[in-house]
């Protein structure tokens, strides 16, 4: 990764060969947003417990869909459709 | 007022209506989402003019998204059909009617160029007299041309464009940060049964299984 004259906020990051990685920044912060405001109170207030709960669960769920769509398509585009064509 | 409130900061509408931590917990999400495309993307992640249908998602996101888009219009380089005027040998008409400039067709078909404008120009649309180089006879024409001035400062580089997957996601990422933003924006304003606090006389609201069995 190169970060020679690299400026935060105004250029683009240098991580081609690493893009999949940011996926997981990407799904890590929008299930803890999301869960922040749908998390239901537990006895009348928020519970933080319940909270980190349900926003890991989603995230690990949102991760390992987006990782299995991901293998779905290797399969069928670089294997199955070799095969038909 | 308290979904005014989320659009102008994320969670500020619920941080002022009491639900302090579920406020901050959606402003980190919605802010994180949003400085994480900026960060991996640039200021090139947000662009109305050539990723509108990405725009009107990311513009959910709120006056930050604006400031942002406003700031990278006024600095990003536009492809233009010409160069600055003297590049494509148009001359300054004396004349202080019609068009401020003149120029044979001969010459301008020499002289055509398509390059993006620098840093330290904007693309101006001007009328132009084009001559016939046969007839002698003028016809007004409207060509773009690169102006020298700009707010980007001098000497800067222009800002990177963002290329391929990686600024898919820095968009994906701020188009994400947008439409959750609907939903907190929803969530302060109509505050769902589920986020009453407890109080006297008020019933411990039930997790998600117990509603779902309820339902059924």
């Amino acid at each position: 990764m190169s970060v020679l004259a690299w400026r935060p906020f105004l250029d683009p990051l240098a991580v081609h060969d690493q893009w999949y990685l940011l996926i997981v920044p990407l799904v890590v912060l929008l299930s803890f947003g999301y869960k922040a405001v749908r998390v239901p109170n537990k006895g009348g207030s928020f519970s933080m417990g319940l909270y980190l709960r349900q926003a890991g669960l989603m995230a690990v769920q949102v991760g390992l869909t987006i990782t299995l769509l991901y293998a779905g398509a290797i399969v069928i585009v670089g294997h199955l459709l070799e095969r038909i064509t | 007022m308290a979904g005014l409130l989320s659009i102008v900061l994320p969670g500020l509408g619920h941080a002022l209506t009491g639900r302090v931590e579920r406020g901050i917990f959606a402003g980190v999400g919605v802010l994180g989402l949003l400085l994480g495309g900026l960060l991996i993307g640039g200021v090139d992640a947000i662009d109305s003019r050539e990723d509108r249908a990405w725009f009107l998602g990311q513009a959910f996101g709120g006056p930050i998204v604006f400031a942002v888009d406003a700031y990278h219009q006024s600095t990003k380089a536009y492809p233009v059909q010409g160069g600055r005027a003297e590049e494509l040998g148009l001359s300054r008409r004396t004349s202080s009617s019609g068009p401020d400039y003149s120029v044979s067709e001969n010459e301008l078909d020499t002289r055509i160029i398509k390059r993006r404008i620098g840093p330290d120009e904007t693309r101006e649309v001007v009328d132009v007299i084009v001559f016939d180089a046969i007839s002698g006879q003028g016809e007004t024409r409207q060509l773009p041309v690169a102006v020298p001035q700009g707010s980007f400062e001098a000497g800067a580089p222009p800002i990177g464009e963002g290329l391929g997957k990686l600024n898919e996601i820095a968009m994906l990422y701020i188009l994400c940060a947008g439409l959750l933003n609907i939903i907190v924006f929803f969530d302060a304003a109509v505050p769902t049964v589920r986020d009453v606090g407890s109080g006297a006389g008020q019933v411990a609201e039930p997790d998600e299984n117990e509603q779902t069995e309820d339902a059924s």
